[in-house]
């Protein structure tokens, strides 16, 4: 029978196995105090990341201009403005005007967005909710059916996904409408439109409350169909400018001192992102105290473990185990237990974290994007080290402190 | 098996009264010694010391032409040196006989006995897979002096090793010790038993902290 000898690694290894009860409690502590940082970090992460992840989803260098000046000198002004400051920034306007669709069942009320002539993309404003602020986003319109782009031609329209459905159960393009044109002496002109194209409901498409017999609908139409009269004349005109350039900020600027209300969003992600740096010096705090209490924790696990294995150490210092090869067991030890219990508590928080998104998917209807950021990984990463290292060496300096002649003496 | 010169002179040792007043006694490859003494008159201390795993107060004490000091860890000495057999056998419970046997080769690189010829000499072999908690004192004992001759020490120190063993098993023990002895390997023992104190080369009574021979 051949034995070879065994290395001190692989023996540390085995007394791990061996002395599974003693370590248990110890396990328990780590799995249990790392699970709760790393979920911490995770929480706060997904959190801010999906609270903010439409805002930061958006182009920065957009911005969207409305006033309701009829005449639209502020917009001619501000079209001057746009191509003084960023000769390369692409610029349209558009208007928009409501009116009623009286033909069906519904009290609809529809709005107008006329868009200029061309390969032209189309913006739109959300209002959307975090715990704490509105902000104000623009998002290309999606188009989700029919055409892929929003090129329009005379008789040519782009409507929401819910009032399609209800103009044509089937589902099937392209469907004729007439629509009423309502002008500011409120006199109306019809138009037959052809719906070439649906794009997704926005935040204005949703039918309020109380008030379920109503339908929101927007409907995109080509500037053509204002057809010889003047824009101004149009019932209720919004005009809307939308400049897509680097200098967002700057444009953002000029057409706040024409009056106009603009929405650049790039300051609102500047300021998000103040939320979010906030939020940094939290989380560093929260693992600081964790990692003390763990810490605390940590050492008295870490002292029984030891207890239990004095008599082990005794009797191998006393056959000629020099303090360095105890050291170096307790050492790999310490770094075997540290190391799989740190590895099992990703595993507990991230399977956790599946099991949220299922009950969210199942229960709430919407699902997080689960995410943590670098600086988290950081944290969790120099927590997890230095516990790791300062424990192993704590551990196996104390396992040098064991006299040898007091564990043997003892029957 | 290495050489052996050990030399004690005028070791003291106390602990909270004096254990061990002026010990001398000189340990060479073909000594056999037995040491006799009441119960708690300083013989496993004394062991203890001669097995540097116990510092002394006083005195002089060169192992293998090496002046010994106080609060030095001399684990190789040990390691390769001495083999240690005890009362209580000090087997690791979480260990397979097997494993208790080889331990010592964990921290060493001297070259190892024969193992199987070892197990066959201490007739152990069914069981070496075994936890140590399931063995029968007899069979403790012997796994343990496998374990101490596994490195092949120059000198054994055995405290009491068949304190707790019947009149069979002490024989078997008894009989390894000398035939060790007979390859030329220094025996210190630890004994109540007259008997089998009787039977070594030299034969010490401990007795007010000092060692004194029985002819
Ligand atoms: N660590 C210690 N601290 C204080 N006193 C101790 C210590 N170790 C031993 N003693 C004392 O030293 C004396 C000698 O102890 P020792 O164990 O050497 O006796 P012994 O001769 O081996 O006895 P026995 O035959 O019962 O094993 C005893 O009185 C004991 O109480
Ligand atoms: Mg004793």
């Amino acid at each position: 029978m051949k034995r070879n000898r065994e290395s001190s690694f692989s023996h540390a290894v085995k007394m791990v196995r061996r002395n599974f009860k003693s370590y248990m409690m110890l396990s328990v502590t780590i799995i249990l105090s790392f699970s709760l940082l790393l979920g911490y970090l995770m929480f706060v992460d997904s959190s801010l990341f999906n609270d903010y992840k439409v805002l930061l989803s958006c182009d920065p260098n957009v911005v969207l201009a409305y006033s309701y000046d009829q005449n639209g000198y502020a917009h001619n002004s501000l079209s001057e403005s746009i191509d003084d400051i960023d000769s390369s920034a692409s610029h349209y306007m558009y208007y928009t005007s409501n009116t009623k669709l009286m033909q069906y069942d519904y009290n609809i009320s529809a709005q107008l967005v006329f868009i200029p002539m061309g390969d032209v993309p189309v913006y739109q404003y959300y209002l959307y909710s975090t715990d704490k602020d509105i902000y104000q986003v623009a998002k290309e319109v999606e188009l989700i059916k029919g055409k892929d782009a929003f090129y329009l031609l005379e008789n040519e329209a782009v409507v929401n996904e819910s009032f399609y459905k209800t103009i044509s159960p089937q589902g099937e393009l392209p469907v004729e409408i007439d629509v009423p044109v309502t002008w500011s002496d409120e006199s109306v002109t019809w138009v037959r439109l052809n719906i070439v194209g649906v794009c997704k409901d926005d935040s204005r498409n949703n039918i309020p409350q109380g008030a379920e017999n109503t339908m929101m609908v927007t409907i995109y139409l080509s500037q053509e169909q204002i057809g010889d009269k003047n824009a101004s004349d149009l019932f209720s005109l919004t005009r809307l400018t939308w400049a897509y350039s680097e200098k967002a900020e700057e444009i953002d600027a000029s057409a706040k001192q024409l009056g106009m209300i603009s929405h650049c969003i790039k300051d609102q992600q500047l300021e998000a992102m103040v939320v979010i740096k906030a939020q940094k010096a939290t989380k560093g705090i929260v693992a600081i105290i964790l990692m003390v209490l763990l810490g605390i924790n940590l050492y008295s696990s870490f002292s029984n473990a030891l207890n239990d294995r004095k008599f082990e150490i005794g009797v191998k210092r006393a056959i000629g185990a020099s303090s360095w090869d105890i050291i170096r067991q307790f050492l790999y030890e310490g770094l075997v237990v540290m190391i799989t219990n740190i590895v099992l508590s990703i595993l507990v928080v991230t399977n956790i974290a599946i099991a949220y998104k299922a009950y969210q998917y199942i229960v709430e209807d919407v699902q997080w994007v689960i995410d943590i950021s670098i600086y988290s990984v950081i944290i969790f990463g120099v927590c997890s080290i230095f516990l790791t290292i300062v424990f192993s060496l704590l551990f196996a300096y104390k396992s040098t402190r064991i006299e040898i002649v007091k564990y043997l003496k003892a029957e | 098996m290495c050489n052996i010169e050990l030399k004690l002179e005028h070791i003291q040792k106390s602990y909270t009264r004096p254990v061990l007043t002026d010990v001398n006694l000189s340990v060479f490859n073909e000594s056999y010694i037995a040491i006799l003494g009441k119960s708690g008159s300083g013989k496993s201390t004394l062991l203890n010391i001669l097995g540097l795993v116990e510092s002394f107060d006083s005195g002089e004490y060169c192992f293998n032409g090496v002046k010994i000091r106080q609060a030095k860890d001399y684990a190789k000495l040990r390691l390769e040196n001495i083999g240690f057999i005890f009362q209580a056998y000090n087997l690791i419970p979480t260990l397979s006989c097997a494993e208790n046997i080889l331990l010592p080769t964990l921290y060493s690189s001297k070259k190892q006995r024969d193992f199987d010829e070892l197990v066959e000499l201490l007739d152990i072999k069914p069981l070496l897979e075994q936890k140590v908690t399931t063995l029968s004192g007899g069979e403790k004992q012997r796994v343990a002096i496998a374990r101490s001759l596994i490195l092949d020490p120059g000198i054994i120190l055995a405290d009491e090793p068949t304190g707790n063993l019947d009149p069979y098993n002490k024989e078997i023990v008894f009989d390894l010790l000398q035939k060790e002895n007979k390859r030329g390997c220094a025996v210190v023992l630890i004994t109540h038993d007259w008997d089998l104190g009787n039977k070594a080369k030299t034969t010490f009574v401990l007795e007010g902290g000092r060692l004194i021979e029985k002819k």
